[in-house]
């Protein structure tokens, strides 16, 4: 079932034109990361999501509501971090999380106090104090302290640092797992590749690529690279491996079946160095990004 | 109520400042009339009264008889401290979260446009009626003292009722014509230097309706010609100012939805 959908969504700034005929739909439960360019449209699309501007053309639909009309209900159900928190200043981390929590029905006291607890938010601080990690820190609280059924996250990963991030991922996953759905917008996917189910591809306005992924990255492909003294390019067909290549005498190839059943065949030769990795979604998008999030290919 | 709430205490410190400065005013001059003989007090009225007419009819300024006469007076000095604190308020509350950058904390919750704006309007209103209350209260506490007769006549309840009745017509459209002032673009930037000019420009053009034969027409839509505390003594306030008031009103939020509806976030 589709949790949200997007219709010829158009969205122009004057000349300029932010999102031209997306069409998208993100099915119940997945993790559907957004990835594409700065520039591509991502944060125009979540803005449209949010309501915070209105489309040029087109609908957006969440819960089968429409996110211009309905939008007061839809929030009921949504939890918003964007790329940078901006809150009031003044306030003390506790009155505005109290304040916010206001507005939802239900909102449980302690669960706030955890969540706090579990990305190293001080609620006594007030909101100027904070770092910039500690700004989105306080937007991630903010974000699941209703229990959301859809997390809308805006570049996730963007101020954290390593130890935050996991504590992100392993929270998405909670949310995930007790049936909440989670779309996020990102310039490079590498962060949050580990937990993504389905991933699109926006490129100047436009959704250029779609693909579900379906499982987690721990039962994806693996990229395999090993130096071996011997040949054993028959082991590893015979296991199932792709695109096998050697050089320097360097074995690499792509494998997606059980590795202990690798390592087994492998302990009969003499291996000095190896090496697995998830493969990069961008890669099985054919999408490329170098560090300023420039296409290269 | 939630969001009343926060506004109303997110302006506390302002209300109680234009509040106290508006009872102070009140008290600083009912207290001098209060202390002066009465001799002394005729010849400060007979200074006033001695004013070219042109400048007493431009500021309103009767010969001063009775405190209901003296309490008119000060009134036109109360008046436009109200109005242009209502006028910063309204704009400072509708824009408050551009200038803080927290637009999109407050998008983000469950709470229509139209909601928040209804929400911080009615809080302006309570601020506003807060202030009116508190300078009505002084004002009618200073005609014990200035009746010297130990007791409050009902007239001066009478008197006060209607002044801050006139008070509180006339910051109400001012607060109004903030919100609709404050969705413009970057309307936050100077709210009171906005709130002073708007006002300014507003009584400048009552003044001009009365001179220029040609403006006449102009004069309901200023303060000069509202609610003006003498006439409001003698006459109550008149329906067409009601009606020409509510229409305005109604404008205002009219106007202000429609806009604050479409209005692009500022991120």
């Amino acid at each position: 079932m589709s949790i949200l959908t997007a219709v010829g969504l158009t969205k122009h700034y004057g000349r300029k034109c932010g999102l031209h005929n997306l069409d998208l739909q993100v099915e119940d439960g997945e993790i559907f990361g957004l990835v594409g360019p700065k520039g591509a449209g991502k944060t125009t699309f979540i803005n449209l999501m949010m309501d915070f501007i209105a489309p040029t053309k087109g609908i957006v639909t969440l819960f089968d509501m429409d996110c211009q009309n309905e939008s007061r209900e839809i929030k009921k159900y949504l939890g918003y971090v964007p790329a940078e928190g901006s809150f009031y200043p003044s306030m003390r981390v506790y009155r505005l999380l109290k304040y916010a929590a206001n507005f939802y029905d239900d909102v449980n006291e302690s669960y706030i106090d955890n969540l706090c607890g579990q990305f190293r938010v001080d609620m006594h601080k007030r909101v100027c104090d904070l770092s910039y990690g500690g700004l989105k820190r306080l937007a991630i609280v903010k974000a699941l302290m209703h229990k959301p059924k859809m997390i809308i996250l805006d570049e996730p990963t963007l101020g954290l640092d390593p130890i935050m991030r996991e504590q992100l991922l392993e929270a998405l996953r909670y949310e995930q797992a007790t049936g909440a759905t989670v779309f996020f917008a990102a310039s490079q996917l590498y962060a949050m590749n580990e937990i993504c189910t389905a991933v699109g591809v926006l490129q100047d306005g436009q959704l250029t690529d779609q693909k579900s992924i379906g499982k987690p990255a721990e039962h994806r492909e693996k990229i395999v690279k090993i130096r071996v003294d011997g040949d054993i390019t028959e082991l590893i067909m015979s296991l199932g491996a792709k695109e096998y290549m050697k050089k320097d005498g360097v074995v690499s190839f792509l494998y997606n079946s059980d590795l202990n059943r690798l390592l087994k065949g492998l302990s009969k030769f003499d291996v000095e160095d190896i090496y697995v990795e998830d493969i990069p979604l961008e890669r099985t998008l054919n999408y490329y990004l170098h560090e300023e999030g420039e296409v290269l290919a | 109520m939630n969001l009343v709430l926060r506004e109303f205490r997110r302006n506390i410190k302002g209300l109680l400042g234009v509040t106290l400065t508006g009872c102070l005013l009140i008290s600083l001059l009912a207290g001098l009339s209060a202390f002066l003989s009465q001799p002394q007090r005729e010849i400060i009225y007979n200074l006033l009264g001695r004013l070219p007419s042109q400048i007493r009819e431009l500021y309103h300024i009767q010969q001063i008889e009775n405190t209901e006469h003296l309490m008119a007076f000060i009134y036109q000095l109360i008046i436009p401290l109200g109005c242009v604190w209502a006028i910063y308020t309204s704009i400072k509350m509708i824009s408050f979260e551009e200038k803080e950058g927290a637009i999109s904390f407050l998008y983000s919750l469950p709470i229509s446009r139209q909601g928040i704006l209804c929400y911080k309007v009615l809080s302006s209103i309570f601020q506003y009626l807060f202030f009116v209350l508190l300078t009505g209260l002084t004002a009618f506490l200073w005609f014990i003292p200035l009746e010297g007769n130990g007791f409050i006549p009902l007239s001066a309840a009478y008197s006060v009722t209607m002044l801050a009745g006139g008070t509180l017509m006339e910051g109400a459209i001012y607060l109004f014509v903030g919100l609709l002032y404050a969705m413009k673009p970057n309307a936050v930037k100077r709210p009171f230097l906005s709130g002073l000019t708007l006002y300014i420009i507003s009584y400048a053009i009552g003044i001009a309706a009365q001179t220029v034969q040609r403006l006449e027409i102009l004069r309901y839509l200023s303060p000069y010609t509202y609610a003006v505390p003498w006439k409001v003594l003698q006459q109550g306030i008149a329906p067409i100012e009601f009606a020409l008031s509510f229409a305005i009103i109604f404008m205002c939020i009219g106007l202000a939805l429609f806009i604050y509806r479409r209005k692009k976030l500022v991120l």
